[in-house]
């Protein structure tokens, strides 16, 4: 029973079940976390219990230090070293307060909470302009400083030490007491740590359920394409990054208690690695992964050690080997891998039963931030191939003629005299241009003429060397391009940008939900469908709906971007060469969907240098030559233009052009 | 000018440098010779900040582990020059025995991961922990030092000072090495087919290959290149300081400061920064920086020492990010 | 072996392939043979199956608006980028998925779209780079003397940054540095691009002349029609992936339905 389009509806419903994210979860956790009693017979330790039981608390602990560490990795694509001596804040935090002003566990639990997440910002707001190998190095730096200052003791004296510098702090005593439980037995402790991490899992989970969890994947995977949505990718981070801050805060807490004494090294980039080891032994973008990964970094070298892994110099060195060879070959860890080997059993299993196997979306696979996604490729990619044909049909039904009209609304953007240099060379000279309501102004010229920059500097993402650029009345000149895109400009850019990790459907939802991302907008009134079926709809999406957005064809990701830009309701969309790489058909289906757009309410502009794609759509045509503005008309008028043809093929060859082009026109040629 | 000269006069004396510029004018034999050992771990400095950079311009990779090399560099030269191999053999052949372990390294790890830089990153923090584990295991925790070639200490008059200056031999050495190898790498880069080749890569590596560059001997010859300096470094090092196996850390992340100072990918760059950090830490060091704003009253010394780099390290990553001088590819 | 070596070699530009561990030997007359290959970039299939032959000396043209794909096929001879299907052999060589730098070495040099100058190095070097893999020294630094005759801007400008030249100067760099290869084939891209017409003619006029002195072939990619008119025998006219015709250079001038293919009156 073979279904076009392959979504989750194959799989049988016992096993749709399964492979809802808490199941997995269970099954991967449960033997762990049984009762204490059991570890014993986990764990091959001869004097089993307590030390069992001191390792598990351990486990835990770093398991939530994991879980802060790869929420910033999952949520943000960053690894930070600076998170080790975030923990350290909140370990140390607990202990002066304890030291100095004899706080209790439970009363210097709000201050774990804010100290490092107060550092964070701080951190944050020099680390998080950065991006990529910057970060991580400036995280290092930061990190290791903060390590130097804990170790110098610089606020202390040799009497009244303040974090005790190199010999470190330590506490006396336990959490006290709450209701029936009595923190001085190591079963207690234990159980206090689990509770903390099945804590800091549910914020995992409602996280990645939330608005705010999709648009920091959003934002990960293409912060470009989220910032012309208008989410504002800075502020995102500084969250997601302090919020993981104040989780391994508390981590630090319950360690300094765990362990009675902490020292700054305990906290430096080379310890910190460990965790990094644990998260990606785990597995990112699974949920059980940190925590897997923690117990079997913690527990793995007891299990060996009967093999003669006892020397703690040896485990270090199988721990570096084991990163390296994880990232090298299962990026996507333990749990992971079970999971993708999972996938492809199921579908071997569906195949037998001839139901036509699904593509995976990534994100049920748990795509990793770094490493390669896992999709059932060849059976993905059939039924990627078949639900793209099928776009087609629907684009079909579309086709009736759409209205143009004659008359256009006041100038909504002005652009005066742009000018652009990037260090010698002249890219925008003086260009000027204005857009009225309603009309669609089709941009042209030859490559190098300019048109791409021009679109990046009025959206933003670029900023003008010269001139002034007016949107609906306010000048938006040098505006950062989320702020712009909430005003309700919006690009599309020339390169098919997309979520690489999502599908169609919820790629759509994260651009319907970024309307109410943090900032201000400014949205138009469109006769445009509100949910996220219409949207499918009206871009003949639907048949795509649940395929994995990085796997589809080109012309397909192209509609999904107009798609996406449409549906956050903006006065304006500039579109970037949309249809480069198309061929006919579907050239002629976004045009199409262009001026179904126009007809809801949007204005246009189009960049192209497709004369066949862009002549039919445009009520107005620009000409860019070398940063200039050349020519300016209408479609007609540019196509005859001798300057025009000569920007294209040639002076030599223009006059002879011009002519031919003049009498096929009055020979009603069109 | 008067304005001028007051506001120096603040920016100096808040920043506690009032003092400092006393001391110079007091004594300055002392300062001097500051001036002269600031230089010397300048020239380490750049050593392992080269190999950082050309890597990184090449492959737009930042290996992690290239402080180990200069680490292991200083081992490989002790045990055998405890074996009673001359130094002036035992400092080549430790090269080459690292910078083909490098080699190795290249072909079966770094190739992987040309155009995957953080995966790569993670994959070069695994290594650090692996190959610190097994330099411990090889020798030990121990301090070490190697048997300096040469002993002796020149005392310079200048005109003008009442104290001598003391420049020591083995400093003199190092700086005299690392100048001969930095200006050797200059002449590589600059006149030899294998250094505009690997120039080409940097910049472009599509363009390269169409010249007929093979662009993964080029990269394999920008490690090895790399490594062996380091690990020249290393052995320079280790007869002036005493060593351990966890040095390599430290000396990683100041050479990352001032691959990134200068710039990531620029020799030039690589120069000017490594001159900086090493005569601002020395002369920090030296003579402390003192904050006196009220009830703060501290002055950093020689505790801070490893501080300077990551200062300098924040200030250029928020005020310049791409680094003094333009890199990757451009610089060399 | 071989076969896991395609599929690798497929896989992308620099992917090591483990059949081109040796340089490879011309096996034949530098005869270009293009079969049926198939490029994709990703998702988009940029080529759909061409088909051209470019005999020894000869030269040929490939026309074809924006987006036809005239690069692409350019990057898939040359070695740029490895085709999903089809055979390329040069010289009696199959060099399908070899590298450009072993490529080259058999004889065909690439002067890519966008001239892809290295600006960051002085014009010597980048002139030292293009003859850096010619056995015989000695004559390769002849040959540097003659290409700087033919193209005399440059050697008033030998040390200064590639990166100062004009577009046009640029240009011509780039036509040198693939002449120090001794090529037996150039593959020129695009080369009419940003140029001014007077700067062009004159560019025809050097290309024509070196041509003669070499016996070189030439295949020729550009927009430019008249250029192609000029400079070669015949053309191909590519068309979204596919070779839609051949005609001989001489008849494309007035051919009515290339322009409007171009300009877009009708749909071709």
């Amino acid at each position: 029973m073979a279904r076009m389009g392959g979504g989750p509806a194959n799989v049988p419903r016992a096993l749709q079940l399964f492979e809802k994210p808490l199941v997995p979860f269970l099954l991967f956790l449960l033997p762990i976390f049984f009762v204490p009693q059991s570890l014993s017979h986990i764990t091959i330790i001869p004097d089993a219990s307590s030390r069992a039981l001191s390792l598990a608390t351990s486990a835990a602990i770093y398991a939530i230090v994991a879980y802060g560490l790869g929420m910033l990795m999952r949520f943000a694509g960053l690894p930070s070293v600076v998170h080790g001596a975030l923990w350290g804040t909140g370990a140390y935090t607990a202990g002066i307060v304890a030291r100095d002003w004899g706080f209790t566990y439970w009363q210097a639990l709000p201050l774990v909470i804010i100290v490092p997440a107060i550092m964070a910002l701080l951190v944050g707001f020099m680390a998080l302009r950065t991006h990529g190998i910057a970060f991580i190095i400036i995280t290092i730096a930061l990190g290791d400083f903060l390590v130097l200052v804990g170790n110098n003791d610089p606020l202390g004296t040799q009497a009244d030490p303040f974090t005790g510098g190199p010999f470190g702090l330590v506490v006396s005593g336990r959490p006290d007491p709450v209701g029936p439980w009595n923190f001085n037995s190591a079963e207690h402790m234990y159980y206090l740590a689990l509770a903390i991490l099945f804590i800091t899992i549910g914020i995992v989970y409602l996280i990645s359920k939330s608005a705010f969890g999709r648009r920091l994947e959003a934002i990960r995977d293409n912060e470009d394409l989220a910032k012309s949505l208008g989410l504002n990718a800075f502020l995102y981070k500084i969250l997601i990054f302090t919020l993981t801050a104040s989780i391994v805060g508390v981590a630090g807490q319950l360690f300094l208690y765990h362990t009675r004494a902490i020292q700054p090294s305990l906290f430096n980039t080379f310890s910190f690695i460990q965790v990094l080891l644990m998260v990606v032994m785990g597995g990112l973008g699974v949920l059980a992964g940190p925590a897997v990964g923690a117990w079997l970094v913690t527990f793995l070298p007891e299990w060996l050690s009967p093999m003669g892994l006892k020397d703690p110099n040896h485990q270090l060195i199988a721990r570096g080997i084991l990163l390296m060879a994880f990232m090298l070959l299962a990026p996507m860890g333990v749990v992971g891998t079970v999971k993708a080997w999972y996938l492809q059993l199921r579908n071997i299993y569906l195949r037998r039963q001839g139901l036509r196997p699904t593509t995976v979306a990534p994100e049920a696979v748990g795509v990793p931030t770094f490493g390669t996604a896992v999709v059932d490729s060849t059976d993905g990619a059939e039924a990627v191939a078949v639900a793209a044909e099928a776009t087609h049909s629907v684009a079909a039904r579309h086709r009736a003629n759409i209205a143009r009209p004659t008359e256009f609304g006041e100038p909504l953007l002005v652009a005066e005299g742009v000018s652009k240099s990037f260090a010698a060379v002249l890219a925008l000279r003086g260009v000027d241009m204005s857009v009225r309501k309603g009309e669609i102004l089709g941009i042209i010229g030859p490559n190098g003429s300019g048109k791409t920059t021009m679109f990046n500097c009025i959206s933003g993402f670029l900023p003008v060397t010269e001139g002034t650029v007016k949107w609906r009345g306010a000048e938006i000149t040098n505006w950062p391009p989320d702020r712009v895109a909430r005003h309700g400009l919006v690009r599309t850019f020339q390169q098919a940008m997309l979520f690489r990790s999502t599908t169609v459907r919820r790629s759509i939802q994260i651009a319907r939900e970024s309307l109410h991302a943090i900032g201000h907008r400014e949205t138009a009134q469109l006769d445009f469908p509100d949910n996220v079926d219409g949207i499918l709809e009206f871009c003949d999406l639907t048949p795509v709906a649940d395929q994995p957005a990085a796997m589809l064809p080109y012309g397909v990701i192209r509609k999904l971007g107009v798609a996406l830009a449409l549906s956050t309701h903006p006065y304006l969309l500039m579109l970037d060469e949309p249809a480069a790489g198309l061929n006919d058909i579907e050239s002629e289906e976004l045009g199409n969907l262009l001026l179904r757009a126009r007809a809801a309410g949007v204005t246009l502009v189009v960049v192209d240098h497709d004369m066949p794609f862009l002549m039919p759509i445009s009520d107005r045509m620009i000409v860019l030559d070398a940063g200039q503005k050349i020519v300016e008309g209408s479609p007609e008028q540019i196509q005859a233009d001798q300057r025009v043809i000569a920007a294209y093929l040639g002076e030599r060859f223009a006059k002879m052009a011009a002519d031919t082009i003049q009498q096929q026109q009055q020979a009603g040629d069109r | 000018m008067g304005r001028i000269i007051d506001a120096l006069q603040i920016a100096v004396d808040s920043v506690g440098l009032g003092p400092i510029v006393k001391a110079i004018i007091d004594d300055p034999s002392t300062f001097l010779q500051h001036i002269f050992n600031g230089l010397s771990i300048s020239g380490i400095y750049i050593l392992i900040a080269l190999g950082i950079t050309l890597v990184f311009g090449l492959t737009r990779l930042v290996n992690f582990a290239h402080g180990q090399f200069l680490v292991l560099g200083g081992f490989l030269t002790f045990t055998f020059v405890d074996k009673g191999i001359s130094f002036w053999l035992a400092m080549p052949l430790a090269a080459l025995a690292v910078g083909a372990m490098a080699g190795v390294l290249d072909l079966g790890v770094f190739r992987r991961n040309l155009d995957r830089p953080i995966n790569g990153l993670i994959v070069t923090l695994g290594l650090v922990i692996a190959l610190q584990a097994i330099t411990v295991e090889g020798w030990s925790t121990e301090q070490y030092k190697i048997k300096s070639p040469v002993s002796g200490v020149w005392s310079v008059d200048i005109v003008g000072l009442d104290d001598p200056i003391r420049i020591t031999q083995e400093r003199t050495l190092l700086l005299a090495i690392s100048f001969a190898l930095v200006l050797a790498l200059f002449l590589m880069l600059g006149r030899t087919d294998l250094g505009r080749s690997m120039r080409a890569v940097a910049e472009n590596r599509y363009a390269a290959s169409l010249l007929g560059v093979d662009v993964y001997r080029a990269i394999s010859a920008t490690f090895m290149v790399g490594t062996a300096m380091a690990a020249m470094g290393g052995s320079l090092l280790g007869i002036i300081f005493p060593f351990t196996a966890y040095f390599g850390n430290s000396f990683l992340i100041k050479g990352i400061a001032v691959a990134m100072v200068g710039g990531l990918g620029s020799v030039e760059g690589v120069l000017v920064a490594g001159l900086l950090l090493g005569m601002i830490e020395t002369l920090g060091t030296a003579y402390g920086i003192h904050i006196d704003m009220g009830a703060l009253d501290y002055t950093f010394g020689p505790l801070w020492r490893d501080g300077y780099a990551f200062v300098l390290m924040v200030i250029i990553l928020l005020w310049r990010p791409q680094g003094l001088f333009r890199g990757v590819g451009g610089g060399f | 072996m071989t076969a896991l070596g395609t599929r690798l070699g497929a896989l992308g530009k620099f992917m090591p392939n483990l059949a081109n561990f040796s340089t490879p030997q011309p096996a034949g007359p530098p005869e270009l043979k293009v079969r049926d290959v198939v490029s994709s970039y990703g998702p988009i299939e940029a080529l759909h199956g061409v088909s051209l032959d470019v005999a020894p000396g000869e030269a040929v043209a490939v026309l074809g608006a924006n987006g036809a794909g005239k690069s692409t096929l350019m990057r898939s001879i040359s070695g740029g980028m490895g085709p999903k299907s089809g055979r390329v052999t040069f010289c009696g060589v199959d060099i399908t998925y070899r590298p450009p730098n072993q490529i080259l070495r058999l004889g065909m040099a690439h002067v890519p779209e966008g001239r892809q100058i290295l600006v960051r190095q002085t014009v010597e070097d980048n002139l030292l780079l293009g003859r850096m893999i010619r056995k015989d020294k000695a004559k390769a630094a002849e040959d540097m003397e003659s290409v700087l005759e033919t193209f005399p801007v440059l050697k008033e400008k030998l040390r200064q940054m590639a990166g100062e030249l004009s577009g046009g100067q640029q240009q011509m760099l780039a036509i040198a540095r693939g002449l120090m290869a001794d090529p037996k084939l150039l593959l020129l891209d695009e080369p009419s691009l940003g140029l001014a017409p007077a700067l062009m003619e004159d560019l025809s006029q050097r290309i024509q002349q070196i041509r003669k002195e070499r016996g070189m072939g030439i295949v020729l990619v550009d927009q430019n029609v008249f250029m192609a008119a000029e400079l070669t025998e015949r053309a191909y006219i590519l068309q979204t992936g596919n070779i839609i015709s051949e005609e001989k250079s001489s008849d494309l001038l007035g051919n009515k339905e290339l322009l409007s293919a171009y300009l877009g009156s009708q749909r071709a």
